[in-house]
Formats: C-alpha cells, structure tokens, sequence
C-alpha cells in the first residue's frame, strides 16, 4: 500500500504526552495506520506505556493491555491463543516494545515466542537507551554513547559495550518474519508492516527511534537523523522470511563520523572510540550480508 | 481417554487436579515443568493429546511467561489453568500480582514446596505464604479428594461476579502430589451442570468493544480500585460458603466452607491446622479424646480471604489454641498464627505457634501430641512469653 493510500486516521490517537520529537509515537500512528481496528495491542512498560497508556487519557481506540516489562512477548502470546481458541481468526495481536524491554529484561519471553512462532507481531522501537526512565544505557545503546548510568569523563569512557543484535537472534530462530525499518524510509517501513500483517507467525520489525533527550539532538532534527544512519551504516535495512534475507538499502557508508557528531550523547567520543565504531558497522554490516548466503539453504 | 462418567480411581493429587482441570474446560493452559508439580503439566499435555480436552497448551519458556500467558488469555475472555510450586511461584510473582488488579479469575494449582535457601524439594508453605498479599484467594487442601474438589469450586468463586479475582488452590507438595489414594472423579455432564461454559460478563479485549486493561492509574483514581479488590475479597467469604453448600448438595461431599471444625464444640485445647497435616492431627485427637482429653482441631481450608469470624467463633469457648504452621515469617512468627492471634484480638486466650515440618520433615503423631501437651503449660503461665515453638527441630529445647 502506498503512503497516500492509507487512511489518515490512525487507532493510535493525537494528544498523547510523548516528548517533542519523539519518534516512537510516530511509529505507532503509522503501524496503527496499516493494521487498522481489527487490533490488539499491549505495550510493557516504557516511554509509550507512560506518554499514551495513563488512566484516564489512552491514546488507543483498540482494545489495549498493559503488562510488565519482562513479559511483552509472552502477553501477546496468551493474547493470540485465546483469540485462537475461540475461532477469531481475523484479529491481530501487535506488542509494541522498547529496547529495554526487548533486548534485555523480555528477551527470554521473546526467544519463546520466537521459538514456538507464536501468531504475534512485535515492534520494537529502538531509541537506544531506557530513556523513559532518564536514559540508561540498555543492551541495544551503543559503544561510546553517554548514559546517565555510562557517565562521561575525560574521553574514552561512555558506554563500554556494544549493542546485541536482537534481529539476528530472531533470524537464528528460525522466525517466519523479521525486519528493520527506519522512519526516513516510510514506504520501506509501510510495506513491512503490511507484509508482517499478511502473514501468520511471529513477526518482528525493529524501527529506529530518535529520543531527542536521550540522544541530545534537536527535537526536529529525527527524520534527517534517521536517514543518515541508514546511509551511514549505523542502522541496516534488511528483511527476513521464510528463510530469505533480502537487503532493502546498500549503506554508502558515508557521513558516521557526521552523523555520530550531531548527537550530545556521543560528545566526548575520542578517535579510538570512532575507529571502533566504524569497524564495528561494517563488520556488521558483512555479517548481515553473510546470512543472505544461505538463502538457496 | 479419561471416562466421561463418574468414576473411582487410585490417583496422586497431581492426576486429579489434572482431570479436574479437564472438567473444567480451560481454553488456553501455560505449563513449565517444576517439582512437585509436574506431573501436572505432563498429564494436561496427555490429555490435549488424547483429544480428552481441548485447549490451547502452551508450552512456555518459564513461568513468567507462564502466568503472562494465562492472565493475557484470561484477559482475552477464556477460561484457563496453570499449575507450579516453589521458585516457579516466586519467579512468576511479578506477574501474579498485577492478576487481581485487572480481576481475572485464574486458577492456579501450587504444589507446595520449599523456597530456597536452603534449597529442597520437599514440602513447605513457604512458597504461597509470600503471595497472601497478591490479591489471589488461597484454598489449601488435605487430601487428593478435596484437591479434586476445590479446582472445580475455585473457578465457580473466582468467576463468581461479586468476586472476580484469580485462586491458588495449594496442596501439600508429595504428600499429596505424589502419594495415591482414592478419588472420585465427577462426570463430565454433572461438572458441566455444576460449572457452565465461561462467559465473561466484565471486561475482556473485544475489537467490537475496546477497552483497556492494566493501566498506570495514578493516585487521584488508585485507591478506589485496591479498595474494590479488597471488598471482592470480604464478598468471597460469604461466594466461597455457598459454593461449598452447593457443591455438598449436589455431590455429598461437604467441606464446611472456610473452615472444617473437628471434635471442637466441647473442647478445651484446640489445633489449628492447615493442608495435609489436618489428617495426622485427626488421629491423634481421636487417641487423646479416648484417654479422656477434650481435644479439636480447626482446619484452615481458606486462607484469604482469612475467614476471622468464623474462626473467632468456633474458638471463643476453648482454653488454649495451639496454631500449626508449615511455614514461618522470619523475625516474627508463621503466618497462619498470626492470623488467628489477629482473629482472637480482644480475647485474652493463650495461643500458642507450632513451626513444624519445614523443608519437608515428617510431622508425626508425636509432634502432634507434643502440641498438645504443650499447651498445658498455658494452664501455668500467666503470661506466653515467645509464641514460636519449633518442633522436632535439633538444638531447640522445650
């Protein structure tokens, strides 16, 4: 469906208490936009549980449950059995999570969920840190950043450990659907969440999400944000079904070192730190490229 | 395939409380393997299986997951079942308490067993005494039967409208779970009758009727909703005796509602008694009553909500009460005494705490007699200076 087909309206409604510039409210008008009211959502607890999830004011015209942290994988799970069990076929069970939440504290849920291919879709929108809790760095923040937990002193400090690669995990289960997405590349973005609706399975999509807080950036500089690190490299395009990685976008590999340097949260990276992370994304990149090999497997 | 009739077999607490979940009818079941309970979880898988039930089994990856799974589903609008014991109740804790905020009537079999540390496998309260607080309804049983019987009534309290809130039914962990007796298995029409299909009335996730369940409510609207919770469980007092009245009319098996009183109309010093230790402590009452002692026992068969009353009325008569607890909350006392001292507030009735069989050791005739005789010593002390005795326990003197 293209952009301009979808309606404007979006079960996710206006209003919510979300930072300016989040982009996380951004994507769910816009996940919410293609799955429609036929829709169950749960969020675990994190920046959209608060900013659109507070009695009385939701930001949800589908029915919405909210749970704990750790369990956003096996909430939806118990949600899509039960429809199940009662004959209701066309109704979609979507869990919207942070980072955190998926990487860290829910990634055991997520893993069984994965595991039995339960028929849920997850979003993970991934603003790199626990930001809703006054940025934290989490297991998907990356090396070198600041956090208020990866305090910065006189260079080669911040976050000492690099980010887990929750999609690969997920594609070395086996999983019938995963993708990233990246608000920059909406029409990318739209057909992954439309795909992801037309399949039956456990599906993830993983979206990149400016927190401009958390990252110290501008509240209006997100969209340009976002597509610099797809052209960077920092943030790889790709999907995975039924055993077929498809790349969407090349990286240029142009621009890191700009683009890391418009963010506060990477102020006092030295050169060693940046030599780092630059080899870190290509290396990742080459990993991604390495699964499309086995697709004639 | 189980008999869809009435039915006598030998079977452990385990097996039963498996066809009575059959009987039941849950529409989505969570199942992790832990010990005592297992077996459990194995019989459902059979029974899915064998196309005896049919539900959504799902196999989990730990009891957090577990209960998330039943709670969404519950939440969902199905009926469902789970069953686990000791650490898998304690890990599983975070989300057993956000069940009786969003009042979805769970039930949930807990096979008594030890928290660690020290570790053990063996019986113990010290796993659902920790979650007396989490706004689930606690029934403890004696025996296979009445672990039988409970899941059936436990999801006619909890569905009940003027309830609402999930239930662990607790049992003894091998002295019930793995040791066979008799039991009778009721019919699948007569369990029909008795517990129809579940039909939420309340809130459930419906896309032709959004609502939103487990919110963040902050503190202008927080306090209406725990008092409500707090009310379902004063209300359940009253749901929990009619459905024990029912169940004995209907079946011929009568439990007595929150508690279960023997031989204590004309006794001077009564036990208090919880799960399946209320079966040694029966003997022994009946050998001391043929020596002449006036002698009873009161059976905890609910402990929340706690039924204060009714314990406050059965006891006000006696002498001495002497509270056994399987479990013991460190620094104070176990909680089932502190409990009935709570219920006896006003009295000035000696009460005595028997802390015995923890982590699984033998709670024999003796340490009952022992009990007993050692309420005695009520008659000569003015005042019970420490409460907590622990029984058969090496380097305790007494």
């Amino acid at each position: 469906m293209k952009l301009k087909d979808l309606p404007d309206e979006s079960p996710y409604t206006p209003g919510d208490k979300a930072c300016d510039g989040c982009m996380a409210a951004n994507i769910a008008i816009n996940v919410m936009r293609v799955l429609g009211r036929k829709t169950i959502v749960s969020v675990p607890p994190c920046c959209m549980s608060v900013f659109a999830g507070i009695f009385p004011a939701i930001n949800w015209e589908v029915p919405y449950f909210h749970m704990q942290f750790a369990n956003l994988a096996s909430t939806i799970s118990g949600i899509s059995r039960a429809l199940k069990a009662q004959g209701k076929d066309d109704v979609i069970v979507v869990g919207f999570g942070g980072d955190g939440g998926t990487a860290d504290m829910g990634l055991q849920a997520l893993s069984g969920a994965a595991h039995r291919d339960e028929n849920i879709i997850y979003i993970c929108y991934n603003n790199e840190a626990y930001e809703n809790t006054g940025v934290q760095a989490s297991g998907s923040s990356p090396f070198g950043s600041w956090s208020s937990t990866t305090p910065v002193t006189n260079g080669g400090s911040g976050n000492e450990y690099f980010p887990k690669d929750i999609p690969r995990i997920l594609i070395a289960h086996n999983s019938t659907y995963v993708a990233t997405a990246a608000t920059s590349h909406i029409q990318d973005f739209i057909n992954k969440v439309e795909k992801a609706k037309n399949l039956r399975g456990f599906r993830y999509i993983e979206v990149l999400s400016v927190c401009p807080p958390g990252w110290k950036v501008p509240t209006d500089s997100g969209p340009h944000l976002v597509e610099e690190a797809v052209n960077s490299g920092y943030w790889l395009l790709f999907e995975y079904e039924k055993g077929h990685l498809t790349i969407n976008e090349e990286p240029k590999f142009e621009g890191l070192r700009d683009f890391l340097s418009k963010q506060g949260r990477f102020e006092s990276l030295t050169e060693d730190q940046y030599q780092a992370l630059d080899t870190f994304y290509k290396q990742r990149w080459k990993k991604i490229q390495g699964l499309s090999l086995n697709n004639d497997i | 395939m189980i008999p869809k009739n009435r039915y006598q077999n030998m079977m452990t607490a385990n097996q039963a409380v498996a066809i009575a979940a059959v009987r039941a009818k849950p529409k989505v079941i969570a199942a992790y393997p832990v010990t005592p309970q297992t077996t459990i979880v194995e019989h459902l898988a059979c029974y899915v299986a064998h196309g005896d039930l049919k539900s959504e089994y799902v196999r989990v990856e730990s009891e957090h997951s577990a209960m998330s799974v039943v709670a969404a589903a519950q939440g969902t609008g199905v009926r469902t079942f789970t069953a686990t014991a000791s650490q898998g109740l304690a890990y599983m804790h975070e989300v057993v308490s956000a069940c009786g905020g969003m009042r979805l009537p769970i039930i949930m079999f807990v096979a008594n067993r030890t928290l660690m540390s020290p570790g053990g496998i063996w019986p113990e309260l010290s796993d659902s005494m920790p979650e007396r607080d989490a706004a689930w309804l606690q029934i403890y049983v004696e025996d296979n039967q009445e672990a039988f019987d409970m899941i059936l009534q436990a999801y006619k309290i909890a569905e009940d409208s003027r309830v609402l809130l999930p239930i662990m039914v607790c049992g003894d962990g091998y002295i019930l779970t793995h040791s066979t007796e008799k039991v009778e298995i009721l019919g699948e029409k007569e369990v029909d009758d008795f517990l129809p299909p579940y039909d939420p009335k309340h809130v459930y996730l419906d896309v032709d009727r959004p609502i939103a369940q487990g919110l963040i409510v902050p503190p202008e609207f927080h306090m209406e909703a725990k008092w409500q919770m707090h009310q379902a469980m004063l209300k359940a007092l009253k749901v929990i005796q009619e459905v024990n009245d029912d169940f004995a009319e209907k079946f011929g098996r009568n439990y007595g509602g929150l508690i279960e009183k023997y031989r204590v109309d004309d006794a001077e010093k009564v036990l208090v008694t919880i799960g399946s230790t209320t079966g040694t402590a029966r003997e022994v009452v009946d050998e001391l009553r043929d020596k002449g002692e006036k002698v009873g026992i009161v059976k905890l068969r609910v402990f929340r909500p706690f039924p204060k009353k009714e314990i406050k009325k059965a006891l006000k008569h006696v002498q001495s009460i002497g509270v056994f607890d399987r479990s013991i909350s460190y620094g104070s006392a176990g909680q089932c005494f502190l409990e009935v001292r709570n219920a006896m507030y006003g009295t000035d009735m000696p009460i005595l705490n028997f802390i015995a069989g923890l982590g699984g050791r033998d709670v024999r005739d003796k340490d009952i007699e022992f009990m007993f005789d050692k309420l005695k010593e009520t008659e000569i002390l003015e005042e019970v200076i420490d409460p907590v005795v622990f029984v058969n326990t090496r380097g305790v003197t007494s």
